[in-house]
C-alpha cells in the first residue's frame, strides 16, 4: 500500500510581463515563502526540494536549480530539477509526490518559475525544433498551436467555429478579474478577439497567452504530517503522465493520445469513472484558446467535438455546471515553466477552499492538466478532499 | 518501501567524438542492449526517466526528439536535468513507491559538439560571475587550491591519482582514454587551470548509458543476478564558490551519508568492497574519499598513499578508470552505477580488476562538485 501524500501549502507571485525588481532565485523565493507560510513551516522543515523550469535557453542559465536551490533553503539538502517543457511544473510536482510516496522524504518543497523577460520567448521555443531538419522553418509555439487549431476546426466544422475559441478567451479573461495573481485582468469581447491581429491562422492575438515573469511553489507532505499541518489538505488522488513521439505521421493534435492516456491513468487511480459528473472543477493548460476545447474532450469531460457546446452553453463558466479554469488559465498568465504547476496549485486551492474570489463552492475533486513539448507530453493530476 | 534492484545495464564505448552518432542513435543502442542484458523488452518497462542537458544538445527540451528513441512513446516519462545517477535516484523512487514494477533510466551526452569552457560557463551566475570568464575548470582550480593548501597535499599526490586511474582505464574496453601515464608525465602535462594539469582532468567525451531498475519480485524472476540498491541519497551545496567550504565536498558527504545510513553501513572503509566515483579532476577523488567516510578530513592523501584505493586494494576506487578515462557528461554518474552493478553481480564483460559484494557509487554535477548523488549497490 503506497502511503498517501497531500499538498499542504501553495504560493504564487503576482505574474507580470516583466519583473525588474528581482532575479530568478529571488522571484522563486517569494513564491516558496508564501507556500511555507500557508503550511505553517519554516525553511528548515523542508527535507528536499524539486524544481521545475522549461528550456534553460529562455533565461540562458544552465542547471538553474543549482542557482535557485540555495535561495530556497536547500543548501546542504537534496535538490532535483525536472525538465519536461511546458509540463515541467507539473512533472516537478509529480516528482515531489514520488519523493514522498517512496518513503524517502516526508516534506518536500516544489518550485517552478519562468522569467521570460530575460530573453525572447519565441526564439527560445524555436530552439526546441531539430537543429538540422526543423529549425530553419521553426516558428515558436503559435505555429504549432495554429496547426493544432486548424486540425481541430477542420474536423468539427461547421458546428465548431473560430468564435468558439474566442468564447474561451472571453470566459477565462473574465475569470482572471477575480484572480489577484493573474497578469491580464481586463475583460474582452468575442468581437474584440475576432478582430485582433492574426498570429498564426486561425489564432489571433487575443486567442494567445501572454509571456510572463512568475514563480509558483507548493509543499507536499506525507499523510500523517499533512493532517496535522492544515485543516484541509489537497490529497493526491490520481497522478497520470504520458509522452508520445512527435514524429508519428498520424499524430492527432486535435485529440492527443498522450492526454487521453494520462487522464485514464489518473482517473483509474482516483476511482473516477465519469469525470464530468465526479469531478467538480478543472484547470487545463490552454496556452491558446482552442486548446481548452481540445483538452476538455481528450480529458473525457465531453465527447469529441462537444467542447464548443460546453463553452457556448456557459457550462464551463465560473458559475456553470463544470467550471474550467476559474483562475483565468494560461491565457491570463504564462510563466511557462510554472504554468503547469499553477494549474495544480489552482486545482488544489479549490479543494482546500482557499481560492478566494474565484472559489467554486463545494469542490471535493479537482483536476489539473498540462501539456508540453510538441504537444506530446501530458500530465493529469486529480486532487481530492479526502483519501 | 519496495526493494529495488538494477537488473540490466549497458554503455557505449566512449569516444572523443562520435561522428556517426546522434543522441538518438546512442540512446537507442544502450536502451536495447540494457533491455536484452536482462531479457526484457521495451513493453516490460512502465516508466522511463531520462537525463539530458539542453545546453549540451543545443536545443530546448531535447527530449522532444529523443523520447521515442529511448522507448518513451506512450509511456510515463520524465526528464531529470543533470547527472544520470540523479535520474536513477528518481527512478528508484518510482519503483520503491510500489506504483511501478520497472523503470528504465537513460542518460546521454555528446560533448564533442560544443566547447567545454563555454558549456560550463553557462552554469555561472549570469550578472557578476560569468563576465569574469569563470568556468568549470576555474571553479575546480579554486577548490583544488583550497583543499591542497589546507591539508598540505602536493601535486605528486593528485598526479598519482590520475596515474592510478589512467592505468586502471587501460583495461576497460569502454574507456575513452586508454593510455597509461606515469606520475612524471601527469605532472609535466600542460597546466589546464593551476594547479590542475591536463592529464588530471576528465576528457571531453561522447557516450551514453542505460540502466533497468526493477521491483524485488520482478528482479528475482528475470533470471539474471540483480544488483540490489540498498541505499540512495542526493544533496547539493551552496551555489557561490565564495561561500562554500571549498576544502570539503559537502554535497557528496550529504549524499553518501544518506545512502550509507539507509544501507546500514557505519564503517565505509571496512564495509565497502569498492567505489566508483565521478572525479572530474584528480584532486576530487581525494576529497571524495573523505566525503564518503573512507577516511577522516584531510586524510585523503594518506589513504591514497596506503594503496588501499588502488586496484587490488580494498576498498579499491575507480577500477574502471573513473571519469578521468571517460566522461560522457550527464551519463558519467550512471556509468558508475553500471560499472559497480556489473562487478557486484559478476556480470562484468571484461576482467573487472576489483570484485566484491558491496559498492558505493557517486555521481556529481554543478561547478566544483556542487551536487552529488550516491547509491549503495550489493550482491
Amino acid at each position: 500500500m503506497t502511503r498517501p501524500a497531500a499538498i499542504v501549502g501553495t504560493g504564487q507571485t503576482v505574474h507580470v510581463s516583466r519583473r525588474e525588481d528581482v532575479n530568478i532565485p529571488e522571484m522563486v523565493r517569494e513564491a516558496a515563502g508564501r507556500a511555507l507560510e500557508e503550511a505553517g513551516l519554516a525553511w528548515k522543515d523542508i527535507d528536499a526540494v524539486v524544481a521545475g523550469s522549461a528550456p534553460e535557453i529562455f533565461e540562458g542559465v544552465n542547471n538553474p536549480e543549482n542557482w535557485i536551490g540555495p535561495a530556497v533553503g536547500a543548501s546542504g539538502k537534496p535538490v532535483m530539477r525536472i525538465h519536461t517543457g511546458g509540463t515541467a511544473g507539473a512533472s516537478a510536482t509529480i516528482a515531489g509526490y514520488y519523493h514522498v510516496v517512496s518513503g524517502l522524504f516526508d516534506v518536500v518543497l516544489v518550485v517552478a518559475y519562468e522569467k521570460l523577460s530575460d530573453g525572447v520567448a519565441q526564439y527560445g521555443l524555436s530552439a526546441c525544433y531539430d537543429p538540422l531538419w526543423d529549425r530553419d522553418f521553426a516558428c515558436g509555439a503559435p505555429g504549432l498551436a495554429g496547426l493544432q487549431a486548424t486540425q481541430y476546426l477542420a474536423r468539427h466544422a461547421p458546428e465548431v467555429r473560430e468564435e468558439h475559441g474566442a468564447m474561451v478567451a472571453v470566459k477565462n479573461r473574465k475569470n482572471a478579474l477575480l484572480n489577484p495573481c493573474a497578469q491580464l485582468r481586463k475583460e474582452i469581447t468575442v468581437e474584440e478577439v475576432m478582430a485582433s491581429a492574426p498570429v498564426a491562422s486561425p489564432l489571433k492575438l487575443l486567442d494567445c497567452c501572454p509571456t510572463s515573469d512568475g514563480a509558483a511553489a507548493l509543499v507536499i507532505a506525507e499523510g500523517r504530517r499533512a493532517r496535522k499541518m492544515v485543516r484541509k489538505p489537497a490529497w493526491f488522488a490520481g497522478v497520470g503522465a504520458c509522452s508520445e513521439s512527435p514524429y508519428v505521421p498520424h499524430v492527432d493534435m486535435a485529440y492527443p493520445e498522450s492526454c487521453v492516456r494520462a487522464a485514464q491513468q489518473a482517473y483509474q487511480a482516483a476511482w473516477v469513472y465519469q469525470p464530468y459528473r465526479e469531478l467538480d472543477v478543472a484547470e487545463v493548460y490552454e496556452a491558446f484558446s482552442f486548446q481548452e476545447l481540445i483538452w476538455t474532450e481528450a480529458l473525457g469531460l465531453c465527447r469529441p467535438g462537444e467542447g464548443a457546446r460546453l463553452v457556448e452553453s456557459g457550462a464551463t463558466a465560473l458559475d456553470g455546471e463544470f467550471p474550467v479554469n476559474p483562475s483565468g488559465g494560461v491565457l491570463s498568465a504564462n510563466p511557462i515553466g510554472a504554468s503547469a504547476m499553477i494549474r495544480q496549485i489552482e486545482a488544489a486551492m479549490q479543494v482546500m477552499g482557499s481560492a478566494g474570489e474565484h472559489q467554486v463552492p463545494g469542490v471535493r475533486k479537482a483536476l489539473a492538466h498540462s501539456w508540453g513539448g510538441a504537444i506530446q507530453f501530458s500530465t493529469v493530476t486529480v486532487f481530492a478532499d479526502e483519501i | 518501501m519496495e526493494e529495488v534492484a538494477a537488473i540490466g545495464w549497458a554503455q557505449t564505448v566512449h569516444e572523443r567524438r562520435m561522428e556517426r552518432e546522434t543522441p538518438m542513435s546512442m540512446a537507442y543502442r544502450v536502451v536495447n542492449e540494457a533491455l536484452s542484458s536482462c531479457g526484457l523488452t521495451i513493453q516490460d518497462i512502465e516508466v522511463l526517466i531520462d537525463a539530458g542537458s539542453d545546453f549540451l544538445d543545443g536545443r530546448g527540451i531535447s527530449t522532444c526528439i529523443t523520447v521515442d528513441a529511448m522507448g518513451g512513446h506512450f509511456k510515463e516519462e520524465s526528464k531529470v536535468a543533470g547527472d544520470g545517477l540523479l535520474a536513477a535516484a528518481y527512478a528508484y523512487m518510482r519503483v520503491a513507491s510500489g506504483l511501478s514494477s520497472t523503470a528504465l533510466v537513460v542518460a546521454y551526452g555528446k560533448s564533442s559538439e560544443s566547447d567545454a569552457s563555454l558549456q560550463t560557463a553557462t552554469m555561472c551566475e549570469p550578472f557578476f560571475t560569468r563576465p569574469l570568464g569563470f568556468d568549470g575548470a576555474a571553479a575546480a582550480a579554486l577548490q583544488a587550491r583550497s583543499y591542497m593548501r589546507r591539508y598540505g597535499v602536493g601535486p605528486e599526490t593528485t598526479a598519482g591519482v590520475a596515474a592510478k586511474n589512467l592505468a586502471a582505464g587501460a583495461a576497460n574496453p569502454n574507456a575513452q582514454v586508454r593510455g597509461e601515464a606515469s606520475v612524471e608525465e601527469v605532472m609535466t602535462s600542460p597546466v589546464l587551470a593551476s594547479p590542475i594539469r591536463e592529464l588530471e582532468a576528465a576528457p571531453v567525451t561522447d557516450g551514453a548509458c542505460a540502466v533497468v531498475l526493477a521491483r524485488g519480485d520482478v528482479a528475482r524472476s528475470v533470471g539474471v543476478r540483480p544488483a540490489w540498491i540498498s541505499g540512495v541519497g542526493h544533496c547539493s551545496d551552496a551555489y557561490s564558490i565564495g561561500t562554500r567550504e571549498r576544502h570539503r565536498a559537502v554535497a557528496a558527504a550529504g549524499a553518501s551519508r544518506s545512502a550509507l545510513r539507509m544501507a546500514g553501513i557505519s564503517r565505509p572503509h571496512d564495509q565497502l568492497d569498492f567505489l566508483e566515483v565521478s572525479e572530474f579532476y584528480s584532486y576530487q577523488e581525494l576529497m571524495l574519499y573523505e566525503a564518503t567516510g573512507l577516511c577522516g578530513e584531510g586524510e585523503g592523501a594518506d589513504l591514497f598513499s596506503s594503496g588501499d584505493t588502488s586496484p587490488g586494494g580494498r576498498p579499491a576506487v575507480n577500477v574502471s578508470g573513473g571519469a578521468l578515462c571517460a566522461n560522457p557528461l550527464v551519463a558519467t554518474g550512471l556509468v558508475r552505477l553500471a560499472e559497480a552493478a556489473a562487478r557486484v553481480t559478476d556480470r562484468a564483460e571484461y576482467e573487472p580488476g576489483a570484485k566484491g559484494d558491496r559498492a558505493l557509487v557517486h555521481g556529481g554535477g554543478g561547478l566544483a562538485m556542487q551536487t552529488a548523488t550516491c547509491m549503495v549497490v550489493e550482491r
